[in-house]
């Protein structure tokens, strides 16, 4: 996989990260290579083997439909930057930014 | 220049009915007090783990079916990244390359009231966002969580909408038959169905306009309205502008509800980039067949079904099959007034529920569950009356009587002897006292005035304390009156 800079800030983008000029050239190679490492990995031979992660459970180890407990509100916006009431606050945004 | 067709293909959010979320055991309804309804899973707290809500599969495959999906044998979830205030974790559990319901469709009538399907592409399961309010004209937004983690089937359909009427009836239908078996409220006040048309018109010669996404939606009405407002725009841009699919990025506008317009929001320049992958914390899910049978069984008989039945078997006017199959409560109570005889009068019933029982329900603002009156009950009442053992005025009596103790109707007529009077003896007796009583309307009728009978005729029913066979006490009047 090529990483150049163009990918790193569109990753950056979509992450909500801010990166400077510096750091963009500065981690394009670093990750560069953690992806050749991984490419490396890729070329051992696993035979037929599915590429998919894990078996499939059937309904019966599904969660039956019981309310469990929930969380102490205070203690959801005690972790949050700003809260209004019992709501949380955060700077205002669209729906759909950009 | 030419009219373009109008394309619509519809999104639709439906909230599932379970007592609990999707991924987590934290109990989820409408109108709780903000973040009173989370858990260590909704909010993304280290070491949280999704399990899935049994429930919630049972509810999606039941609408799944009812909307005439095929069932994956194995379906996956995957993870939809994106930064969100209202979405703690930094990503939404969804579904993307194999969604639990495929290819269904619902029929609809198209503006010419001719049968149409619609065709659905899928629908799959998700979690749902948090709800956020921002202030007008403020720099702040407030977020609420507890909506987060609902179940969500999202039920995508084909553009085969060809015009407002047509999205209008489609999402009517589409409430219609999840109001039948039950499986959300699909109230789009409360948000638990939300919908986001995809609109553009296509050309003779081949040209198509961007289609637009409109969002905020939040009455049937309005979808309506946003549509035709669209169609309006495009084909002016097209016109005008010769805007079409080659020149222009599709985009997202927004329902401005004060001002009736749809208003720009953003362009999607390329497919939104939501770097799905597979969800790691959650085992992909086999489907017995065994279980989607059962639900399949499960599933009452649908409503556009019902009314063709009613109109094609049981002689129900078009109008008539409508009124008493568009709330599923009362469409169960009138299935159960037939269900005692297949033989009553369908259109009899529905005369007596859609007025007397329905004007009763208004007026003191009850539903039919609290109604003393049975479907038993109504059905003893019609049985009487087509068998003239009660005339129509007796029968309302009773009706007013048996609707709020339940009563068996038979019961009281056995008990207080409240029969019509249909033997000829009694009934003649009654109109000689009634000629005698009304000497000067008889005078009157015999010197032509017409109207001076129904005072003669009124005479006889009082003096059979209203309980005269209409039909017969006509009969002896003419015969006696000459």
């Amino acid at each position: 996989m090529d990483i150049d800079e163009t990918l790193v800030r569109h990753v950056a983008k979509l992450a909500r990260l801010e990166l400077s000029d510096d750091e963009v050239t500065g981690i394009a190679p670093q990750l560069a290579e953690i992806f050749g490492h991984i490419d490396q990995i890729q070329q051992i031979d696993v035979g037929d083997m599915d590429p998919a992660t894990q078996d499939p459970i059937t309904l019966e180890g599904l969660r039956s439909d019981e309310p469990g407990e929930t969380l102490d509100p205070r203690s959801i916006l005690r972790n949050a930057p700003q809260h209004d009431g019992a709501f949380l606050v955060v700077p205002r945004f669209f729906d759909e930014e950009e | 220049m030419s009219a373009g067709a109008v394309l619509v293909g519809m999104e639709v959010h439906l909230q599932l009915k379970t007592k609990t979320k999707c991924f987590s055991a934290s109990p989820y309804h409408y109108g709780a007090d903000p973040n009173t309804l989370t858990d260590p899973t909704v909010m993304g707290l280290p070491g949280a783990l999704p399990v899935l809500n049994h429930e919630a599969v049972r509810l999606a495959v039941r609408t799944g079916l009812a909307l005439g999906c095929r069932i994956a044998d194995v379906t996956k979830w995957d993870r939809k990244n994106y930064f969100y205030p209202d979405l703690p974790k930094g990503y939404q559990i969804s579904q993307y390359d194999q969604p639990l319901c495929i290819e269904g469709a619902i029929e609809i009538d198209d503006d010419e009231g001719n049968p149409k399907t619609v065709r659905i592409t899928r629908a799959h399961l998700e979690e749902d966002t948090g709800k956020s309010t921002h202030d007008e004209g403020g720099d702040k937004s407030r977020v609420d969580l507890n909506r987060a983690g609902a179940p969500l089937l999202e039920i995508v359909s084909e553009p085969d909408i060809a015009s407002a009427g047509e999205a209008v009836r489609y999402l009517e239908a589409l409430r219609e038959i999840v109001a039948y078996i039950g499986t959300s409220d699909g109230n789009m006040q409360e948000g638990n169905l939300r919908c986001e048309p995809n609109i553009n018109l296509v050309f003779e010669n081949g040209d198509k306009t961007p289609i637009v996404e409109v969002k905020n939606l939040n009455s049937v009405r309005n979808v309506g309205r946003a549509i035709e407002y669209e169609i309006v725009r495009q084909q002016k841009a097209y016109d005008d502008d010769n805007q079409t699919m080659e020149n222009t990025p599709r985009s997202t506008r927004g329902w401005d509800d004060d001002r009736e317009v749809t208003v720009h929001q953003r362009y999607k320049e390329s497919a939104d980039d939501y770097r799905y992958f597979p969800e790691p914390d959650l085992p992909p899910l086999e489907i017995d067949p065994a279980f989607v049978e059962t639900e399949r069984g499960a599933l009452p008989e649908l409503p556009r079904a019902r009314r063709k039945r009613y109109c094609d078997d049981k002689g129900l006017s078009a109008y008539d099959a409508e009124v008493i199959t568009s709330d599923p409560a009362v469409s169960h109570w009138f299935e159960a007034v037939l269900a005692g005889d297949p033989a009553r009068d369908a259109k009899k019933v529905v005369n007596w529920m859609t007025g007397e029982l329905l004007r009763h329900l208004n007026d003191k603002k009850i539903h039919l569950d609290e109604v003393g009156l049975t479907p038993e009950g109504l059905g003893e009442i019609v049985d009487l009356e087509a068998a003239r053992t009660i005339n129509t005025r007796t029968a309302k009596e009773l009706f007013r009587e048996v609707i709020e103790s339940g009563a068996s109707p038979a019961a009281l007529v056995e008990e207080r002897g409240l029969s019509q009077v249909s033997d000829r003896g009694p009934v003649e007796a009654a109109v000689k006292a009634a000629m005698e009583a009304q000497a000067q309307a008889v005078e009157d009728y015999r010197a032509g005035n017409e109207k001076a009978r129904g005072r003669v005729f009124g005479a006889v029913m009082k003096e059979l304390k209203g309980r005269g066979d209409p039909k017969l006490v006509n009969e002896v009047l003419t015969e006696l009156l000459g």
